[in-house]
Formats: structure tokens, sequence, C-alpha cells
């Protein structure tokens, strides 16, 4: 009894194969089982071949975007938000592959199973077949209203939880400067309003997402109602028997979870488009492409007739002066006046007009590689990686005894601090150098750049946080290593040791001796006199 | 943990717990009637009534609706209510709290209390008990008595089929434990690397050490995969053999269902409704099961959470005011001693009197103790032994809030905040005019640099703001300080390059600003600490040479030292 033409006949042909009822069911029943057990194996397999790809995916992305960032142009990053971009790393990379990977399993799932479903229901019985059609057209409707709607909200509420971690953080890191002013009254009232509205879009996505979930689930929860109402008539009616009923019920619950399951995942779409925009965005910033050969640079540096241009502001100009080998050289100006840009550019930092040659070559023709190699820089913000110290200053990771390690720490006045921590060279610098005082970390920045053996060493006010005392020390071990350097500081004990003073003034380059322009030089000498004889090295 | 989410909510978890169990009772009551339509109406063959019942059907089902709509409303509005409340709490808690106390939290792990534990905790009750009980209970003991009103063994094997599967769920869970954290461990790591890419960008690429750290991070990857196929493997596996023992359920029934009918023991019918709702069971004892685990890291974040309320706080309203016109004459340490922790000596036996018109110069290498003096005076920290007094009375004895107001600490770093210019000056938050403002800011000669911006006084500002140089945010720091017009000074010397023509403006606002009041300079450029009437030279927490310029000079001791180290000609 019942729809037969339903059953594939060569199930219906296991049937004869015993003639008791009971023998019948049990047939059935193996025949259940054995489809379970096949399905098991097709499920793990399946799982596995997932994991495999959407690992690939996931990994593929993250490498992609991390491989990328550090080849980016050095004016393109600068103009990146770093905090944003650390978040795209990780968080977005994540979103976008897995939002990828969940969809592709749901995908094939949901098709098949909805077109057997549904040609399954409608042959049973239009009407029904029609029914659920019509719930789960509501369905997708409703979902595209709430994505719609729940959208802005969700953003919004990304931007209230910035604010909720910028006060917290930027309270708990003055917290003194809080208390001294008494202002602990007025910053709890400006936390109560942000968090106030916080709540109210809170609020307000909670109900959205209610108004959804509770009309789809009824809508889906009216199949049981209509099926059974309309069916029951059509089972009295006798065109209709109680197992096609039943079918009728499995599938309708089948096709409206599957629906409801599609429709839910798409819910990450949002975060899904959001993640795949930033990650463009940041794809697109231009990358450092070396075309030019690397060569063993050595001579004199030379500029001629060289301007530098940053963000279409004119910084200097008309820069001619030449940089003997060897030589040791102080930069003097004021503060933006472009110090620091003259030595970003000789690694290759700035892009400029005219000339700067090292020995016969043009440095624009000459890889960057072989800048930084023949020109070791000092930052001004020294920048140490949470590792040991003896990594740190070993920074290319060649094979280096211990030995030698020290000998450069002796020669950038870091010893005696070595031996005062634990471990030794072995000590592990904190998140940012969090464990070590401003002083010692520019003394390690030295250590590292010493270790590098360049040809010339530039310090761009990376002797700042340094006593006088520490300073000449310093120098003094560089000079006798015969390396030339370029100095740009201010103080008078540094600027006496070297060869020449480049002066830096309304964007052009006076060339002299420090004598010379002390005696001659108006603005020379109020700047030299302002930063006379720092005594004390800095806290941290 | 439960006993205060009740106490505190009372309303609100009674709403919540009310609409769990009446929407619980309508959803038995909707499957309890399937078996009246099926084995009543239809078998009755009564259109008419098949009809009527239908129509009630429905009915029920809008009822139910409307039930869950708003119990789900409560239960989504609650949590995150809670969350709210308690973010608020842990902030009023951070302004309330001791330095010490502070000092020893980090942003990363008050955030995470912040946004995420509140999250947690907020689950405990509307989910992790609310649904688990009165939802996930109910509703399986409901539709279980269902499934066992139409035949008994049917709904014994599946019950026990389901609490297998369960068991098995248990053994999984905790393996999975390790594997999570060590992919966690990981990603920390990834995390910490790109951190490193982004923030020593300059370093790496003047370093030319690109290639290095690609090899890090390529090594990192493959062990972050390696982790995550462990861990997937553990789930998918687990997966599998959960689905495959759940498929008895279908088979059981089919089965024994079949047989039955075929004996007469039970009707069509209800094998048809034993097929509809053999599954139900599983979500909702799936909701008991969670609910274990909810309520566990709930409780941790609680922990959590409670840790920071319980934390100490200043009490900064008793003790006798210092008025707004009370001033500042005298300032004495009498044998003091303090340190950050029991067996740190941070200061050593400090004695000095500070009078008022003087300026003190504070001086000495990095851990010498200058800043934990200045500390101490601002009270952020209680001293171990000696006493401090003020105006000859100890200070123990006034009133923390009054005590700070009347001093001013121009800290070497200036933060500035999203607000107006306006608002960032105004930080101590005080009842000035425009009138008043201007006027401090022509003093320190910001008020043009201010006056030439688009909005002037109104113009926002915030942290990244590069409108004000480094030398013209000193000033902002120097301008917040005299809208308090404080009577002590406090001043950590700013060693930052400032350009020539910002450290002539500092310079005058040091001179402006120390006017008649006792200022504590921390002190490093040479010329400052001439200007000043008595210098403190501190080592190891002492005080090792006291007196102005001319007298330590004289002295020829440490002081003549340092000012004459390195420096042939003079």
């Amino acid at each position: 009894m019942g729809n037969e033409e339903v059953i594939p006949s060569f199930i219906t042909n296991l049937f004869y194969l015993s003639n008791n009822k009971i023998g019948k069911i049990i047939i059935l029943s193996i025949v259940l089982i054995l489809v379970n057990i096949i399905i098991f194996i097709v499920s793990y397999i399946k799982n596995k071949i997932n994991t495999k790809f959407n690992l690939k995916i996931n990994r593929n992305v993250k490498q992609i975007v991390l491989e990328h960032i550090p080849k980016l142009e050095y004016m393109e990053f600068s103009n990146i938000n770093k905090s944003d971009v650390i978040q795209r790393v990780n968080n977005d990379a994540t979103t976008y592959s897995e939002f990828f990977n969940s969809q592709i399993n749901l995908f094939f799932d949901t098709i098949f199973i909805i077109i057997f479903a549904v040609a399954q229901t409608l042959e049973l019985n239009v009407t029904v077949g029609i029914f659920i059609g019509i719930i789960c057209l509501f369905i997708v409707i409703l979902s595209i209203w709430f994505f719609k709607n729940s959208k802005p909200l969700v953003e919004d509420i990304v931007e209230r939880n910035k604010e909720v971690i910028e006060k917290t953080t930027i309270n708990v890191e003055n917290s003194k400067m809080v208390k001294i002013y008494n202002r602990e009254e007025k910053e709890i009232q400006d936390f109560k309003k942000i968090n106030d509205e916080y709540r109210k879009k809170d609020v307000k996505l909670a109900k959205l997402k209610v108004w959804y979930r509770i009309t789809t689930h009824s809508l889906r929860n009216f199949k049981e109602p209509f099926i059974l109402l309309w069916g029951g008539i059509l089972v009295v009616r006798g065109e209709l028997t109680i197992a096609s009923l039943s079918i009728l019920l499995a599938y309708a619950t089948k096709i409206m979870y599957y629906v409801y399951d599609t429709v839910a995942k798409l819910e990450n779409i949002n975060e899904f488009i959001v993640a795949y925009k930033k990650l463009s965005k940041l794809m697109k910033y231009k990358e450092d492409v070396e075309k030019n050969p690397d060569i063993k640079l050595s001579g004199d540096i030379i500029f001629k007739n060289v301007s530098i241009k940053i963000q279409e502001n004119k910084v200097l100009e008309n820069l001619n002066f030449i940089i003997k080998q060897g030589e040791n050289i102080a930069i003097i100006g004021d503060n933006g006046s472009g110090k620091t840009i003259i030595a970003k550019t000789l690694i290759g930092f700035y892009e400029y007009t005219g000339d700067i040659y090292i020995g016969e070559w043009d440095i624009k023709k000459v890889s960057k590689k072989s800048l930084r190699n023949y020109i070791g820089v000092v930052l001004q913000d020294t920048y140490l990686f949470t590792d040991t110290v003896k990594n740190n200053i070993n920074i290319n990771q060649n094979k280096i005894s211990d030995k030698q390690i020290i000998n450069v720490c002796k020669m950038a006045e870091l010893y005696d601090d070595i031996k005062r921590f634990d471990n030794n060279i072995n000590y592990l610098i904190g998140k940012g150098g969090n464990n070590v005082s401003g002083g010692q970390k520019q003394r390690i920045a030295i250590a590292r750049t010493i270790l590098l053996d360049n040809k010339f060493i530039i310090f761009d006010d990376s002797l700042s946080k340094l006593d006088s005392k520490t300073k000449v020390k310093i120098l003094n071990n560089i000079i006798k290593m015969q390396k030339g350097t370029i100095i740009i500081s201010h103080d008078i004990e540094v600027v006496q040791k070297c060869d020449k003073v480049l002066f830096i003034n309304n964007k052009s380059v006076k060339v002299s001796t420090h004598e010379d322009l002390l005696e001659n030089d108006e603005q020379y000498r109020q700047i030299i006199e302002i930063n006379q004889n720092k005594i004390f090295e800095d806290e941290d | 943990m439960l006993e205060e989410i009740k106490n505190q909510y009372k309303k609100e978890t009674i709403k919540i717990a009310i609409g769990w169990i009446i929407t619980s009772i309508m959803v038995v009551l909707f499957i309890a009637f399937t078996i009246v339509m099926i084995e009543y109406a239809i078998p009755s063959k009564d259109i008419n009534l098949i009809i009527k019942l239908g129509v009630i059907y429905f009915g029920l089902n809008i009822l139910r609706a409307i039930a869950t709509f708003f119990e789900d409303l409560n239960h989504e509005a609650f949590d995150v209510k809670v969350q709210a409340d308690y973010r608020e709490k842990i902030f009023i808690k951070l302004q309330k709290m001791n330095q010490s106390e502070i000092d020893k939290i980090r942003v990363g792990e008050i955030l995470e209390n912040m946004l995420n534990d509140t999250k947690e905790f907020s689950m405990v009750y509307g989910t992790g008990i609310c649904r688990s009980y009165y939802g996930g209970i109910i509703r399986l003991l409901g539709t279980l008595m269902v499934l066992a009103y139409l035949n008994i063994p049917i709904a014994t094997i599946t019950f026990i089929i389901y609490l297998f599967g369960f068991f098995i769920t248990y053994i999984f869970n905790k393996k999975s434990i390790k594997y999570t954290k060590a992919k966690r461990m990981i990603n920390a790591k990834i995390l910490n690397w790109s951190n490193e890419q982004v923030q020593g960008y300059q370093t790496i690429k003047s370093l030319e050490i690109e290639k290095e750290r690609m090899k890090e991070i390529k090594s990192l990857l493959t062990m972050y995969e390696e982790s995550v196929n462990k861990l997937e493997k553990n789930i998918r596996f687990y997966t599998c053999i959960y689905d495959f023992i759940i498929s008895f359920v279908g088979v059981t029934n089919i089965l024994l269902g079949s047989i039955s009918v075929e004996n007469g023991i039970i009707s069509y019918g209800a094998l048809v409704i034993l097929s509809r709702y053999i599954s139900s069971p599983e979500t909702y004892a799936r909701w008991f099961i969670d609910g274990f685990q909810i309520r566990n890291i709930g409780k941790i974040a609680y922990g959590k959470i409670t840790n920071i309320l319980q934390k100490t706080e200043e009490e900064i309203n008793y003790g006798v005011e210092l008025t707004k016109i009370d001033k500042v004459d005298k300032i004495e340490f009498i044998n003091v001693k303090f340190g950050y922790n029991e067996n740190e000596n941070t200061l050593n036996d400090i004695s000095f009197i500070a009078n008022k018109d003087e300026k003190i110069a504070l001086v000495g290498r990095t851990g010498s103790g200058k800043t934990s003096l200045v500390n101490v005076i601002c009270k952020f920290y209680d001293i171990q032994s000696g006493q401090i007094e003020i105006n000859d009375k100890d200070y123990n004895e006034y009133n923390i809030k009054s005590l700070r107001n009347k001093i001013g600490y121009i800290m070497q770093k200036v933060v500035i905040f999203n607000g107006t210019i306006f608002d960032n000056i105004n930080y101590a938050n005080k009842d000035i005019s425009k009138e008043e403002m201007i006027d401090i800011c022509k003093k320190l000669n910001l008020h043009d640099k201010i006056m030439s911006l688009k909005d002037e006084y109104e113009t926002k500002i915030d942290e990244d703001t590069d409108l004000f140089s480094a030398g013209e945010k000193q000033l902002i720091n120097f301008a917040r300080v005299m809208v308090e017009n404080p009577e002590i000074i406090i001043l950590d010397e700013a060693t930052a390059s400032l350009s020539y023509k910002s450290e002539m403006l500092v310079r005058q606002a040091i001179e402006e600003i120390t006017k008649g009041k006792i200022s504590f300079i921390i002190a490093h450029r040479l010329s400052t600490i001439k200007n000043c009437d008595k210098i403190f030279l501190m080592d190891n927490g002492e005080i090792i040479e006291q007196g102005n310029h001319n007298e330590l000079i004289e002295k020829q001791g440490k002081y003549f030292e340092l000012v004459f180290s390195g420096d042939e000609k003079k």
C-alpha cells in the first residue's frame, strides 16, 4: 500500500527476499544500518578533505597577507594605521577563510537535499509542496531583511566597542594623571555615556535578532498544523495514505532545516564582506619591487643638487655636499628641519630629485640591499624583539660566538649592564622592551648595528637617552673602528669629535667645521647653547 | 555567584524563568497535540473535527510564537544588561583603585575582563540555568513522556542510546582541551610576530632582515597547521562516531516500531509521531549538557571579575580639607623610608624641608629615587616609616582629594584625548571661563597658535593629532596645570628633542608656572638645574648632596664630577 512509485525498484526487490513481514522489516533495518555505515565512512572522508582544504586556504590567505607587509614601500606603510593592520592580518584572514570553508560544505549538502526533497514532496502532494515553498520564500525574505538591518547596527557596535577599549586603555595607562587631576568622577561620567550607548545598540540588535529568530521559527512550526490538517482531510478522503503523510512531515522538516541553516550561516556574510574589503585594501598597497643589482659599494657619499619632497611638501632642497669615506660628520638642525630625512633617504626610504652617488655608483641604480649593507642605521625609535639580548644583537642569525657578542657590547658600553642582567646575554627582553631602560635599548641597538659591520653608521639621535660620558665613550670606540659616521645630535661633546658639521637651516645645508659655524652663525650658536650638557640619563 | 545575580536582578530573573517554563510547557503541548490529530482526529474520519482541531493547532502555534518572543526578548535584553552593568562596575573600580594595585594590571587582561568575561558571565543565568533546566529538562522529560506514552520499549532504548552518545561527548570534550590549548599558544605567537612586524617595520627594513622574519613566520604557520590538524582530526572522529551512534535511534524506531505495528501493539499513526519526534530529545538534552560547560566558564569569568571588584580602593574623601584659599607654605620629609615592595629600599631615610617659592631640582641616575619621591608626595603610595608634614601637620590627616587639588604634575608624556582643545586643556574639569583660558594660553604663548586654527578653541584633536608640534604639546601640559592653579608643582623635565623655539617657550613656561609655589623639578639639563634654589643629588634612594649649584660646585663632590665630566674646556 502507499505510493510505491516513490521507492526505487532495487530496494523494493529486496523485500521479496523474505515472505514473512517481520523478515521484511528486519531486512529493511539491516539495509538502514548498512547505509549508516556508508554514511559514516563517507562523512569521515568528506570531513578529512574539508579540513585539508580549509587549512590550505587559511594558511595561504595568512601567508599572502603576512608576506605582503614587509614588502610594502616605506611611504605606503607610514600612512597605514598600525593596529588596524594587525587586526586585519589575524582576524580578517581567519574570518575570510572560515566563511569560505563553511559555505562550500553546506552548499553542496543543501542543494542536493533541497532538490531531492522538494521533488519528492511535490510528487506526493502538490499543495503541501507549494505551502512549503511559500514558507521557505518567507524565510529567505526575512533573512534578507535581517541582514540589511543588522549591518549598520553591527558596525555601530564595533565602534562602541573600540571606544570602550580606548577609554579603558587610556585610563589604565595614565592612572596617575587621572588621580592627580582628581578626574575620576568625570571619567566615570564619560564612560557611563559611552557604555549606555553601547548597551542601547546591543539591545536594538538583540531585538532584531529575536524578531528574526522567532518569526522564522514559528513559520517553520506551521508545517505541522498545515500538513496534519490538509493531509488529514486527504487521508479521510482516501487520496493520501498515512505513510505518505509521515513522509511529507519528514521531508518538510528536513527542507526547513536546511533552508534555515544555510540562511543562518549566511549571517556571517556581513563579517566576510567586511573582512574581504579590508584585506583587499591592504593587498592593494604598493610593494617594493627590487629591480637593481646588488653591488658591493665603497667610496664617498656625494650629494648633487638633491631635493627631497614628502607628501607634496619640499622639505630639503639644493643639497650639495660630500661625505668622505671614513669621515665623522655631525648633522645639526632645529627639530623638524629634516635631519632624519637625509639619513632615511640614504637607505632608500624616501624619493628625491637630483643625484646621490656612493663612490661612482648612482644609488638609484643599485639595490636597496646594497645601500643598507653599506650604511647601517641606528634609528631614533629603537625597536627590540621579544627575544634574548643575544638574538636581538645577532639579528642576522649568523653563526657567532658569545665572545664576539660580548666584544660588541663592550664597544656599545653595554657590557656592564649585561653583567647585571639575569642570564647575561640570554636575558629575555619583554614586549616592546619593557624591562630595559631607554638608554639600554639604545645601546643594544648600537651593538646590533656594530655587529653588522657596515662601512658607515648613521646615528639618528640614537644617543639621545645617554649621558654625555657614555656618549663620548661609544663614539671613541667607533672612531677607533675607522668607520665613517653620520651623527644626528645636538651634543657639543659629540659635535666636537666630528670632522665636519652639516648644519640644516631653512631647508638647505651649510657644511663647515664646528668652530667656524659657532663663530659665524647666530642660529647655530643658539641651537648648540640650548642643548648643552644633558647630564642625566632618562627615566623610562 | 547565583545569589548575586538573583539579588541584583530580582524582577528580570523571575520573568525569564517563568518565560522559559511557560514556553517549555507549550512546546510539550504542541507535541502532544500531534497525537490528538493523528490518533484521534484523522481516524475519526470526521472532516469537520479535523478542521476544528487543525485551527486550534494553528492557534496554539501562534500562542507559542508570542510566548517564545517575549521569553527570548527578556533573555537577550537581560544578557546585554548584565554585560553593560559589569563593564561599568569594572571601570568605576579602576578609577577608585589604589595605584599600587593598578601597577599590577596589564591592559590586555583588563580589557578581556571587561569585554569577554562579562559576556561569559552574562550567559550563566539565561542560558546556563534557565535554558538548561527550565528549557532543557522540562522539554526533554515532556518529549520522552510523549514517546513513552506511545511505546515504552522504543522510548527507553532511545533514551539509552542518547545517554551513550553523551558519554562519548564527555570523553571527547576532555581530550580536545589539550589540543585547543596548543592551538591557542601558537596563535598567540603568530599574533606577536605580526605585532613585531608592524611596529618594528623600520628596523626590519633598515637592517635587511626580512628573509629571516619570513622564515620564522613560515615555521610558525606550519606549526599552527599541524596543531589545527590534530584538533580537527579529533573533532572529525568524534562527529562521525557520534552521528553513527545516534543513527541507531532511527533504526530502532523503524525496526521496533514496524514490528510493533505488525503485532498490533501500536497504531500506524503512532509510528508516524514517533518518527517525527524521536530526534527531538537530542536537542533538549544538549541544552542540558551544554549548561554545565556554560556555568563552568561563567564561574571562572565571575571569579576573575570579582577579583578585580574586590581590590582595595583609595579613601580620597576622608580627612581635613585643604580649601581653595589654603596655602602650602612648607613641605617637610622626616626620615622617610619607602619601597614599592616590602623588601625594597627605594627611598632610604629621606629628610628635607621645602619652603614656599623654592624651586628644587631632583637629579640623579635612573633608579636613584627621584620619581619615587614625587610619587610619595602625590600620595600614590604609602610610606613605610618616617613622616611627611605639610604646613607642620602630618599629611595623612589631609583629605587626599583636596591635597591632590593642590598639586600640579607636569609629566613627560603628553596625553591628548578625543575632545576639543578647550576640554583637553581643562583636564582638571574646573568651572573655568573662556577668558581665563585665553589668559593662561597667552601667558604660555599658545593662544596665537590656537587662534590660527579654523575652530580655534573648539578644534577637535585626538591622540594622533599633528596640529601641534612636540614642544607645543608640552605647553598644553603646562596650561593644564595652570588651569588647576595648584600650590605645589612637580615637573618631570621632558627630554625629547624640542626645537629651539619650543625650548625657549618651555623655559619661559617653567618660569611662569613656578612663581610663588613650591616646585620639584626632575631635571636633566644643566641650565634648568642651575636655575633652582636647591638641588637634591640622589643616589640609591638617598639624598647624597644638598645645596644650590654654586655651593655644590665648591664642595667638589659627586655633583661637581657629574657637571664637569668629559668637558675639557671648562
